[in-house]
């Protein structure tokens, strides 16, 4: 319902929206036998594209055999189409018999046989597919007399060195994070995941930038309905480009119109695959280091993958931290405002006096000292995320000082007012999920409204609201607050607490549970001299 | 299911019932919450469950007409939209009565009775799906509440208080009994919903363990409050359990729980306004012929919010029409009907049968 609203008020009529592809050849058109002509038809399609190579050379064949090589400026290997293609060609001709001579007709078979040295070649007779090819980072090689091109598949193109990941450190734990290549990033996921069961599906998406698009999942842990949708969705889109997976993510969410992030975005090839055990489906955009996960559910956002490999004791105590901390960052300063303003009585006298005697002086009731307080953190954020590194220190001297001490000696804002946003920012930085830690934010500033409107009972309506709004919401057919409501015990074992990994016996019950079992009961950890029969995890 | 029942039915029932209670059987009331009303209610699931299996993929909106014709069926089927209308009117107005006189007495009642109905709309507006999930996710924290509550209160009871047992004969306990009843009995609003139930033969059992559960709490509440309160200071207290909260001091610092008690039963009330709201909305619906329960929303949204916020001038004439008016009402629509319907299905489809 919102959404047609939406597609009313910005115009969006669907009629223009697949005009943006016009300009490139749209239908199919087979390759002729003549290389001049093909050559030019190719022109015409790179017309003014100027990072776009024509190697035209010739055979050392009798006749000579004119031949081109079509391929774009560092979208390609360079080396690998220079040293596997051109060497192979122009040079290397020992394979060559004497029997074996080069003519029109057998040119393609035979170089592609004999000749090229590269790990995979391609033949295409079509225009468009050869256009295709070559975009993506392959060289074509047209040759004289032949309606069959050659393709060598070389896609280079330019990407950074695997690096520690920048949004999800942790202290324990593999270091690798994605790049920017799918190629890489997929590689990186399937050396965690030796196995054939792990599929990897390459769509294409965006009518102009034809972004890869890899759907990853592992045969027979994952429901099969998910994967479809999964697929359904992605086609469904229909756009001139995808820049980041964050596009995808919001044309593949169940709920156009929620603040809580219903994919799960990540950085980590080892959070990836161990997502992939659970029966989830991985999503790896091109040009994107950030993969997708889906289903996910709301327990997913409070899950750092390093708690997965601390011991699990000291993981469980964290997790719980990370609840209250939820909490706090969402309730905080909303109890705050409905006590100081409400509800004097609930503190103690001792704590009472205390607050009470910061707040002498304070010209500003309490909502409007906190909604002051809370922007000006959120301003602080902000400038720290904008600012270039080396000038980033500045902002935490204005903040630190400049607003923190000055304000509270000023009169303006009471001490126990710093405490409390310092406390709810704490707070806010420990959810490991940075979109989950938005919707926090922006949420916190609603219960804050309803907190000054009605005390304690409005923030309690309001949490309500949240809450309905939450059980509404589903990812992927997966209820977003699962395990918890609909309740589903066996799934908690990675909630409140993660159970050790010799405990962790079945997959969640999302993933179609055709096979629940993750490990063999009997294989937890024994004491020595303890029999094998009864091993300590029953 | 059975967790949403519960919510629903302990929701208000803890808060107002004890003191009701209390006022008629005196310190014998955690009797009366305990058998008759259980006995009263397990007919009433019994008769709405036999009905429902009639009908399995039915409401009683639907069902009522096949059974009594047209005509008849309609106004049965109607008169259930008001009852339970009234009833979630009722429910509103308690909760923001509740929440005004303890909490904040100088906010208007109204702005409490539309906010609780504005969130409680939008619940309904999501489905039933959405509030059986709301109701398993507050059911912990709810039970918590609960149980530090009553546990919390064992230095101040004493059990003295609640001699003499059965001291004026049954009379008093069974007169007592009909207002828990009548609490207990809103698990009626079963005949709406079990059409969208995923395995209907199973909800008999499963009721019943919430229902077992229910009586279970709430003697529990009612026995904790008559022990540490006695009969008369529990009858004449509007929210003996709230006042109970206010007993509960650990270390001396953990104390004035009040307002964390206030909160989840807030959050309880919510579920069952909600429900409430959802039943309504489909039975008019399917009463008036209109295929999308969401289009009654807004209209009954409004009749909530006038209802709640003018039916009644202040607590004392909410408590009295709970006490009089309500109880027999209640009983009517949740024992008497389904009760003749019962048969009347049975008749009718047996005859159904031969003649075909």
């Amino acid at each position: 319902m919102f959404k047609q609203v939406l597609q009313k008020v910005l115009g969006a009529s669907g009629k223009n929206t697949t005009a943006n592809s016009a300009k490139e050849p749209k239908e199919q058109r087979p390759l002729v036998a003549n290389i001049a002509e093909n050559l030019k038809i190719l022109h015409q399609v790179f017309d003014l594209c100027g990072d776009v190579v024509f190697r035209e050379f010739q055979l050392n064949t009798k006749p000579a055999l004119k031949a081109c090589v079509i391929h774009i400026d560092a979208v390609a290997d360079d080396s690998l189409s220079s040293q596997h293609l051109m060497q192979s060609i122009l040079l290397d001709n020992s394979a060559l018999t004497a029997d074996m001579q080069l003519t029109k007709h057998n040119a393609p078979q035979i170089l592609r046989d004999r000749l090229i040295t590269l790990m995979e070649v391609k033949t295409s007779t079509d225009v468009l597919e050869l256009t295709t090819h070559i975009l993506q980072g392959n060289v074509a090689l047209l040759l004289e007399g032949s309606a069959t091109a050659l393709v060598g598949i070389t896609p280079g193109g330019q990407g950074r060195a695997i690096l520690e990941p920048v949004v999800e450190p942790v202290v324990r734990g593999p270091r690798d994070g994605f790049v920017e290549s799918y190629r890489v990033n997929v590689a990186l996921v399937r050396q965690r995941l030796k196995s054939s069961r792990l599929k990897v599906e390459v769509l294409q998406v965006g009518a102009i930038s034809k972004t890869s698009v890899a759907v990853c999942y592992l045969k027979g842990v994952v429901n099969d309905g998910t994967v479809a949708e999964v697929k359904e969705r992605i086609q469904r889109i229909k756009i001139d480009g995808i820049i980041d997976s964050a596009v995808i993510e919001e044309f593949i969410s169940d709920e156009p119109f929620t603040f809580f992030p219903l994919v799960l975005a990540t950085e980590r090839p080892d959070k990836t695959a161990s997502a992939l055990l659970e029966g989830r489906v991985g999503i790896i955009v091109d040009t994107t280091p950030v993969a997708l996960i889906v289903p996910a559910t709301f327990v997913t956002m409070l899950q750092a993958s390093e708690d997965s490999f601390n011991l699990y004791i000291y993981a469980s105590f964290i997790r719980l931290l990370r609840f209250v901390a939820l909490n706090l960052a969402l309730l905080l300063p909303a109890i705050y405002i409905a006590i100081t303003t409400y509800h004097q009585e609930m503190l103690p006298a001792a704590l009472l006096t205390s607050i009470a005697q910061a707040r002498v002086g304070v010209p500003f009731p309490a909502f409007i000292e906190a909604l002051i307080m809370e922007l000006t953190f959120e301003l602080l954020r902000e400038a720290g995320v904008r600012l270039p590194h080396n000038v980033g220190q500045a902002v935490s001297t204005v903040g630190g000082l400049v607003i923190g001490q000055a304000a509270v000696q000023a009169g303006i804002v009471s001490s126990s007012m710093v405490i409390v946003v310092a406390l709810t920012a704490l707070a806010s930085f420990t959810i490991p999920n940075i979109s989950a830690s938005y919707s926090i934010r922006i949420l916190r500033f609603a219960l804050m409204i309803c907190a000054a409107v009605l005390g304690m009972p409005g923030v309690m309506l309001g949490l309500m609201a949240l809450l309905i709004h939450l059980c509404g919401l589903r990812s992927f057919g997966v209820p977003y607050l699962s395990p918890f409501a609909p309740l589903s015990p066996k799934d908690m074992k990675d909630t409140f607490v993660r159970v050790p990994w010799w405990a962790m016996f079945t997959r969640p019950h999302f993933s179609g549970a055709k096979e629940p079992a993750r490990q063999d009961p009997q294989g937890g950890p024994q004491k020595p001299g303890e029999g094998g029969e009864n091993s300590s995890n029953k | 299911m059975a967790a949403l029942l519960y919510v629903v039915v302990l929701a208000t029932a803890v808060l107002f019932v004890p003191a009701i209670t209390a006022q008629k059987a005196y310190q014998s009331a955690w009797l009366a919450t305990l058998v008759l009303p259980t006995i009263i209610a397990s007919v009433v699931l019994l008769a709405v469950w036999k009905l429902g299996m009639y009908f399995p993929d039915k409401t009683l909106a639907e069902y009522s007409e096949v059974i009594l014709g047209k005509l008849l069926g309609k106004a049965v089927a109607g008169s259930y939209a008001l009852f339970f209308l009234v009833m979630n009117i009722l429910v509103v107005r308690e909760f923001a009565e509740f929440l005004t006189v303890n909490f904040m007495p100088e906010t208007p009642i109204w702005a409490f009775c539309s906010l609780l109905v504005l969130v409680a709309g939008y619940a309904a507006y999501k489905g039933v799906e959405v509030i059986a999930r709301m109701a398993q996710f507050i059911l912990p924290l709810f039970l918590l509440t609960l149980l530090i509550v009553v546990l919390f209160t064992i230095p101040d009871m004493q059990l003295g208080r609640l001699q003499p047992l059965l001291e004026g004969g049954v009379l008093p306990i069974i007169q007592g009994s009909f207002v828990p009843a009548s609490w207990y009995g809103e698990i009626v609003v079963l005949v709406m919903l079990l059409p969208s139930i995923n395995k209907p033969q199973e909800v008999g059992k499963k009721v019943l363990i919430a229902l077992l559960a229910m009586t279970i709490t709430f003697t529990a509440v009612t026995f904790t409050a008559l022990a540490v309160f006695g009969p008369y200071l529990t009858g004449d207290l509007l929210f003996p359990v709230l006042e109970l909260a206010s007993y509960v001091n650990i270390a001396r610092f953990i104390q004035r729980l009040t307002i964390l008690i206030m909160t989840f039963w807030v959050s309880g009330i919510v579920v069952k306004s909600s429900l409430t709201f959802y039943v309504i909305c489909l039975t008019s619906a399917q009463v008036s012929g209109i295929k999308n329960y969401k289009y009654v929303l807004v209209p009954s949204a409004l009749c909530h919010i006038l209802g709640s916020a003018f039916l009644f001038a202040n607590t004392l004439q909410l408590m009295e029409f709970l006490d009089k008016y309500w109880t027999p009402m209640a009983l009517v629509f949740e024992l008497v009907l389904p009760l003749l319907l019962w048969p009347v299905a049975a008749i009718r489809l047996r005859k159904r049968r031969t003649s075909k």
